[in-house]
């Protein structure tokens, strides 16, 4: 297909080549204003097509030329549209440009704030300004780039308010250590940490307790920022060092600019948008609590269990009535009958939900001089979840200012300050996650208006093994509050007119405070798993981050085109973090939630400290423009390592060649394809070890089984110190990520159609991972440099423009990557390192597999994938070879479409996010399935006219007596009379048939979780906005400067084949962990209306 | 490149210096200030102990109790797994490397490395019994496992396997050193209230030491590995000896004492707070005691079908508990089943009065202090194989006597020492054919064993008592219903070490004591 695009590209191009012009020369003029605000724009290019003859026009816009009648004018304009018009036999021509967010980058800021022609770039970065960010008014940042940049994958963990969002650039780089990009604001790396979901203890991180924390990047206020640039991998981000090597997020907040003749200016932008549940599942209506098995498996008429375990196998609904749930004592206290009528409740989970609000207001005062600048603001996002109990409040204020005090010096500073508050609601497998159960609610069971908790606080619930999900919202308390500032100071200073230095000191500080409260008789783990004697939990974080720069630059234009830029500069940079947490447990009353409230109390402490210090140098050789070669290389000496291993080195190079513009001769007078460039980089980059990992020490005694129970010292009085499982490693160096890229850039007709495709590989070796040893040495790990892991894959971008006037502008973007991550090789006699999240269903690192491919326990299935059944009873068998691999969450490709109309005023945006492949393990999807309250679980009817239960399902499948032939590896089939086939036999096809509890019950029961795979693929529109700004001329006399609204939407529509659940979910938050998933909440889905005005 | 680098580090401690931080000490920040560098003996000690404690008698419990079908398991989860003998070679992972080698092994091996100059003997004693104790759950659990080899840190990351009856060898040598250790004075610090078990009283670790000694005869007479003239000559010897012989009295029991606090209760106890459902009563131990009208079933089991008033005034008959038979769990729950009651999960701390009458919603409102005790070896195990040995292999000392003696002594530990006569007058007395009496021997020890980690299993495999019924064959055809002889090697290990083999199926016989091939398999 693209070869004949290419073809018919070429024919067009040289038709265009043969046309000649005629000249007849006449004055013509005319005056440029800019199409958003109606001001007049000096200095724009006016140019005759196909010759380099042309003008600029002055400070009023205006401009006047000598042209010829048959001649076309190009009007263009840096972060413009350019514009074509013939010019026929006018004499004025005046035009309206309509700026181009996308060409705005025709000088980008790269790493380290190094300034750089775009087109000129050897290595991948993209930015998305402001405005494509805010289109859907998200709380984190990280989900705005969703679908938004190819090659740039983003997983937000669930839809509670707050939740955490993973970051993938280019796929994986390491095992085990975090994959999240670096985070630099202004110049100066920040913590996008603390997205990992668990409990109110130090540094646990698990799937049995807490909560869905947040990533830290969830601070930042998208109002503030200027742009967001990516900067893919090792090649873009290899002079910001040994943390850089899965790419950097490089943030610009907004600086003060001088708006026309304004010098200062007020902004206001707002908006509100109610917050709902994205999906729900479809549930049957038609079947009530209980089972329709007896003690021996077999079918039997349904009994109505009113308080036994969550099946939804019982009796049909009907109205009949039926003993009540509730004791005798709780009959009394809630004035409940004895018994009640059988009703379905369909909305009943629902209930459990209800609709949230986002609410968004930033006020700021920016201006400018021609000397100085300064932006300050003031923003407040409200964000109260679908869920009771769920809100998040942030303030953020930022002040930028910076100012030139002599020629030679400018001085300038940015500062934001954060105060952020959230509410959340337990998660995960644990009895207090109200959706732990709550997903498959039997349907007669009336949730809302049945009573949840007894006077004194007690729960009640009709499954006493389980929290009540309103209850375990009341009365399970996890809330936190962040005070944060990130700023620094810089100072620019001229040593001549070639040598600049630039000195730049930051930080990003914040403390943190967690309260937690379990309360008491929480059947739950909840966040400290205290086996309901209630539980408070205070803990108090100072994290700090410093770092200094300071660079020289030097710059050098010979003459015939030839120029050089070299940049020498050093970084330092530390990280101290102050962890102090007391967990009292044992409360003594349920109505005082105060530590002091506690009998027992556990106190934790901990304190980090990491250095890094690097030098690097960059080279930039350039010629005319259309040759460019950078250079870099950096030496680090990390903290991490022992004294001979602390210092590296590594180098990257990237170029670039514009061909349309190194051969004008060719390129020159053709209009098809007007830009043609192709770029390569090679790069290196370190990584440093996890912390304290070059020794090895003793640890508190904590022994623990992994189901819950544990003893915590002091035990009986005692304090008790216990080797350390994991053995350090004073020989431990850094882990290497090399990568290679290389792509065309490939512009036609006037910048209509922009193609950009890139193939890149990065190879990361010496992964620093905790390689498992035999625990019989007394030690279950050790710290070392094993195993090799590679990305490989393609990113295209491709912008069209289907239609450019005046008025009218249609832009689309598809952008899109296809990556494969494959483990090459892990530690010699390590087989696999599971992520979690369990022992049966868990991710794996395995050598020659995709990263995180999916293992559990599955039923077990002849080598052509038919499922074994038993011929006595007609029910499957549990493969008895263990843990298989059941699936890859790896999508095939990933992507996004990006729609933009713009009629005057009127904008019109959406964005179409795509993923095609990738499997998810749901358990959820099981759940629903196992317990009967599923929809297609009753789309058989499963009684007859008596109450009894037909047996109207027949699992597909062939006869077997659940035993491998070991020598084959395969099944043992039988026929129908359990009798071993000869070898060579057709198999014989299940006939045995069995009920709808069986059948469910038997596919989806919890011990075969690899039974619960399906393709993840999707397509949903991400993000959709309709805007209108009021023209200027309207405005001009109102106090208005601009004025600007409309409405938004996200997460607004999912097509997917997964059944019940929205595919998208990262159950370890920003974890490696993907695909594998367990009773998680759904993404939310928004929509509301946004103003922007300024004064 | 290396002229590169030079260039870099020169440039670099020019740049730092110009930002004003010293170099020397600047990365010397990657010292842990949150774990300690080192560990006395006597954190260790109770490191170890209260690993142990916690990891028999929870994990260790959980599969040999199962098997041996003291307990059964419903509710479709993990545990109801297990009960159809399917263990996962990855569920063993903890158990076997981070709780036994990693954890207890790796912690007393710390002490016994200490020097002997400025660490008392009795540590070394005490940490060679247990080291002794805790090898030879190994070797009962897998057989062949890490000895000789063992232990020695990042040395020796994959040490060969040696043969359990080896390993059992080197036990019985272990236990004759810590003897020697705990025999010795001295003028350093002894241990005290590091010791959870005995609080440092060397007596009492020498009496522990040799009738842990006794046990691993007992198993070792079943394959001829010893002569019972062997055994007899170290049982009279150790008796006649004027230091410390074996256990006296139930003061004397291994155990491991818990909290009442949360997670410092008792493992069995924490777990089913976790698990509400999963862990109910098996028919094979109900049914015996119900046999027998056993007093001890008011201890060991809530009363079934359930009412408030049957915890004060528990059933007498030979009804009124109820068991699941093992293997037919189904993925329900069952709320009208025994469940495990005071004996393994402390004192009740429900008032009776506050329960409501309903025959299911009462029992899984009963709440307990979750302290009892972790047994190991008890006095009462003692008196058994003193009966046995003296039954089966003409060993010193009266059959009836030490058999009746264990009754008592088993009484006294589940509290309800003034019921044991009215019970041996019933019960105590063995009769019928040698077999018989093996058979009414062994079975009163496994009643009396209730939830001792290990040995009712170990008992089961040597004698084939007490009989025990065959899962469905329906639910683990793989195995053909056959009672699980080992568990799988863990498969973390089998990964990590190439000495390690990885067993075919579960009946494989992996401790070299194991030899029955008669009665029930």
């Amino acid at each position: 297909m693209l070869n004949n695009f290419l073809r018919i590209l070429l024919g067009v191009w040289l038709t265009a080549m043969a046309l000649t012009t005629n000249a007849q020369d006449r004055v013509l003029t005319g005056q440029i204003i800019s199409q958003e605000d109606g001001t007049a724009l000096p200095g724009v290019n006016v140019t005759i097509k196909g010759t380099t003859r042309g003008t600029t026009t002055n400070s009023e816009g205006k401009y006047s030329l000598n042209v010829a009648a048959n001649t076309t004018l190009v009007f263009s304009f840096v972060g413009s549209v350019a514009q074509e018009i013939a010019v026929g036999n006018q004499s004025v021509i005046n035009v309206r440009l309509v700026s181009d967010q996308r060409q705005l980058g025709e000088v980008v800021v790269t790493a380290l704030g190094i300034q750089k022609e775009a087109k000129g770039l050897g290595f991948s970065q993209t930015s998305i300004n402001n405005q494509e960010l805010t289109v859907g008014r998200t709380t984190n940042i990280a989900n705005a780039l969703s679908g938004k940049i190819a090659g740039v994958r983003i997983t937000g963990s669930n839809g509670m308010t707050g939740s955490s969002s993973n970051i993938q650039i280019r796929g994986l780089t390491t095992f085990t250590q975090s994959n999240q990009p670096l985070f630099v604001v202004d110049g100066i790396p920040v913590d996008n940490g603390g997205g990992v979901g668990g409990s109110g203890l130090l540094n646990t991180s698990n799937s049995q307790t807490g909560v869905s924390n947040s990533n830290r990047g969830i601070d930042l206020n998208q109002d503030d920022i200027e742009t967001m640039t990516v900067l893919k991998g090792p090649a873009a981000a290899a002079l910001y060092g040994s943390r850089a090597a899965a790419g950097v997020i490089m943030i610009t907040t907004k600086k003060g600019k001088a708006a026309g003749s304004k010098k200062n200016t007020v902004s206001y932008t707002g908006s509100y948008n109610a917050v709902e549940v994205n999906r729900f599942p479809d549930y049957q209506n038609e079947y009530g609590r209980g089972t329709s098995l007896n003690a021996q498996g077999q079918p039997a008429s349904p009994v109505y269990q009113p308080n036994a375990d969550q099946l939804s196998w019982g009796p049909i609904i009907r109205g009949q009535r039926v003993g009540s749930a509730y004791s005798a004592a709780d009959r009394t206290l809630f004035a409940l009958p004895d018994s009640t009528v059988l009703t379905a409740y369909p909305n009943n989970v629902r209930d459990m939900f209800r609709r949230g609000m986002n609410m968004q207001h930033n006020v700021s005062f920016s201006g400018a001089t021609d000397k100085s600048n300064y932006y300050f603001s003031y923003g407040l996002l409200s964000d109260k979840g679908y869920m009771e109990g769920n809100q998040l409040d942030r303030h953020t204020f930022a002040a930028n200012a910076s100012s030139q005090l002599t020629n030679k010096l400018t001085l300038g500073t940015n500062i934001q300050y954060i105060y952020n508050t959230s509410k959340r609601s337990q998660i995960g497998n644990q009895l207090s996650n109200p959706l732990f159960r709550g997903w498959f609610l039997p349907r007669d069971y009336d949730l809302k208006n049945e009573p949840n908790t007894r006077p004194d606080g007690s729960q009640v619930y009709f499954n006493a093994n389980t929290d009540n999900p309103f209850w375990t919202l009341r009365n399970n308390l996890y809330n936190d509050n962040r005070s944060r500032l990130i700023g620094n100071v810089n100072l620019t200073y001229k040593l001549t007119d070639w040598l600049t230095y630039t000195g730049r000191a930051g930080t990003d500080m914040f403390t943190e405070n967690r309260f937690t409260v379990d309360a008491i008789g929480a059947r739950g783990q909840a966040n400290h798993a205290v086996a309901g004697v209630g539980a408070i939990g205070n803990r108090n974080t100072t994290r700090r981050e410093t770092s200094f720069y300071n660079t020289l630059t030097a710059t050098k234009e010979f003459g015939d085109g030839f120029g050089v830029t070299v940049l020498l500069g050093n970084e330092l940079n530390q990280i101290n973090q102050f962890d102090q947490a007391v967990v009292g447990n044992t409360l003594a009353t349920r109505d005082f939630n105060n530590i002091n409230n506690a009998t027992n109390f556990i106190p934790y402490y901990e304190q980090l400290s990491r250095r890094l210090a690097g030098v690097f140098a960059n080279v930039d050789l350039r010629y005319k423009g259309w040759a460019n070669l950078t250079l870099t290389g950096r030496n680090d000496w990390s903290s991490t390592f022992a004294k001979g291993n602390r210092s590296y080195f590594y180098p990257s190079a990237s170029g670039s060649l514009i061909l349309s513009d190194a051969l004008p001769e060719v390129f020159g007078n053709q209009d098809a394809l007007s830009f043609l460039k192709l770029k390569g980089a090679w790069a290196k980059v370190g990584r440093e070890a996890f912390l304290f990992a070059t020794a090895t020490y003793f640890d508190n005694t904590n022994p623990a089984d992994g189901f819950g129970p544990q003893i915590q010292y002091p035990f009986l009085g005692q304090q008790g110190r216990t080797l350390q499982d994991g053995a350090g490693n004073p020989q431990l160096g850094p882990e290497f990520t090399r990568s290679a890229e290389f792509g065309i850039e490939m512009k036609f007709w006037q910048n209509r159609i922009g193609l950009d495709i890139t193939r890149f590989s990065q190879r990361s070796t010496d992964i620093i991972i905790s390689v498992p040893i035999a625990a019989a040495s007394g030690f279950t790990n050790v710290a070392r440099n094993a195993g090799i892991l590679e990305s490989k894959g393609w990113e295209w971008n491709l912008n069209f423009t289907p239609v450019r006037n005046t008025d009218f502008k249609w832009d689309i973007n598809f952008n899109g990557a296809r990556i494969r991550n494959n483990v090459i090789q892990l530690a010699e006699g390590v087989q696999n390192i599971s992520l979690g999240p369990f022992t049966t269903a868990q991710g794996r690192i395995q050598a020659g597999l995709p990263y995180g491919t999916m293992f559990a326990n599955t039923l077990l299935r002849t080598p052509q994938g038919q499922m074994v059944v038993n011929p006595t009873n007609g029910l499957p068998f549990l493969d008895p070879r263990g843990l298989q691999q059941v699936g890859d969450p790896n999508p095939r490709w990933t992507g996004g479409v990006t729609n933009n109309f713009s009629y005057k005023g009127l904008n019109i945006n959406f964005l179409i996010d795509i993923r095609r492949g990738g499997d998810v393990l749901s358990r959820v999807i099981g759940d629903l399935r196992r317990t009967g309250v599923a929809a297609e679980t009753a789309e058989l009817p499963r009684f007859d006219a008596n109450g009894q239960p037909l047996r109207n399902y027949t699992i597909e499948g062939v006869y077997g007596n659940g035993s491998i032939n070991n020598t084959l590896n395969a099944p043992i089939l039988t026929n129908r009379e359990s009798q071993t086939l000869a070898a060579g036999a057709p198999a014989v096809l299940n006939q045995t048939t069995i009920s709808g509890q069986q059948y469910w019950g038997q596919l989806y029961g919890f011990n075969a979780p690899g039974m619960f795979i399906f393709d993840g693929s999707w397509t949903r529109l991400r993000e959709a906005s309709i805007t209108y700004t009021v023209p200027k001329k309207w405005l001009s006399r109102t106090p208005f400067g601009s004025l600007e609204f409309g409405v938004n939407g996200r997460n607004l529509l999912l097509f997917t084949k997964v059944p019940h659940i929205d595919p998208e979910f990262n159950v370890n938050s920003n974890q490696n962990l993907q695909g594998i998933e367990f009773n998680t909440l759904p993404q939310a889905r928004s929509y509301g209306a946004m103003l922007r005005m300024s004064f | 490149m290396n002229l590169h680098t030079l260039s870099f580090r020169t440039l670099s401690v020019a740049l730092l210096l110009l930002t004003g931080t010293g170099c020397a000490n600047y990365f010397e920040v990657n010292t842990s200030p949150n774990l300690a560098a080192t560990a006395p003996a006597n954190l260790l000690l109770t490191s170890a102990e209260g690993m142990l404690g916690f990891s028999t008698g929870g994990e260790v419990g959980r599969f040999s109790l199962l098997f041996v079908q003291q307990i059964a398991a419903q509710n479709g989860r993990q545990t109801e797994a297990w009960d159809i003998y399917n263990v996962q070679s990855t569920e063993v992972n903890n158990l076997f490397r981070s709780n036994l080698y990693a954890g207890a092994l790796a912690d007393l091996e710390e002490i016994i490395k200490k020097d002997p100059q400025s660490t008392h003997p009795a540590f070394f004693g005490i940490s060679k019994t247990l080291k002794a104790y805790s090898y030879s759950v190994l070797a009962d659990l897998w057989g062949d496992v890490p000895f000789s080899e063992a232990l020695q840190g990042t040395k020796n990351t994959q040490p060969k396997v040696d043969p359990s009856r080896d390993i059992y060898n080197g036990l019985i040598r272990l236990l004759d050193e810590a003897i020697v250790e705990l025999n010795k004075t001295s003028s350093l610090t002894a241990p005290t209230t590091a010791d959870y078990v005995y609080g440092g009283n060397a007596q009492r670790w020498i009496r522990l030491a040799n009738t842990l000694k006794l046990r691993l005869y007992l198993h070792m007479l079943n394959s001829g590995a010893v002569t019972a003239d062997a055994v007899n000559t170290f049982v009279r010897a150790t008796e006649a000896s004027t230091t410390v012989g074996f256990m006296t009295a139930v003061a004397d029991d291994f155990q491991q004492r818990f909290e009442t606090t949360a997670n410092r209760q008792n493992p069995v106890h924490q777990f089913i707070l976790t698990r509400t459902d999963d862990i109910c009563t098996s028919t094979t131990m109900i049914n015996l005691m119900n046999s027998k009208a056993d007093p001890r079933r008011a201890a060991y089991f809530t009363p079934a079908p359930f009412s408030p008033a049957l915890l004060t005034t528990p059933p007498t008959s030979t009804s009124g508990y109820i068991g699941l038979a093992n293997g037919t769990g189904g993925n329900q729950v069952r709320n009208t089943l025994s469940r495990i009651h005071t004996f393994a999960r402390g004192a009740l701390t429900t008032a009776a009065a506050s329960l409501p009458a309903g025959p299911t919603l009462g029992v899984a409102q009963l709440t307990y202090d979750g302290t009892a005790a972790v047994q190991m070896l008890t006095f009462a195990e003692y008196n058994f194989i003193r009966a046995e040995l003296a039954l089966r292999y003409n060993g010193p000392g009266d059959t009836q006597t030490f058999f009746q003696r264990g009754i008592t002594a088993s009484f006294t530990d589940a509290g309800l020492a003034a019921q044991a006569a009215a019970y041996i007058t019933r019960q105590g007395t063995l009769t019928g054919t040698p077999d018989q009496q093996l058979q009414q021997l062994i079975e009163e020890k496994y009643v009396s064993n209730f939830m001792v980690p290990m040995e009712p299993w170990n008992d089961w495999r040597r004698t084939g008592y007490p009989a025990l019924s065959r899962i469905p064959a329906a639910v683990n055809p793989a195995n053909g219903g056959r009672v699980p002889r080992a568990l799988p090697y863990p498969q973390q290990e089998v990964d990590a070490n190439p000495n390690i083999t990885q067993r075919n199926n579960l009946s494989e016989r992996p401790v070299f004591w194991d030899t029955r091939t008669t009665g029930p398999q």
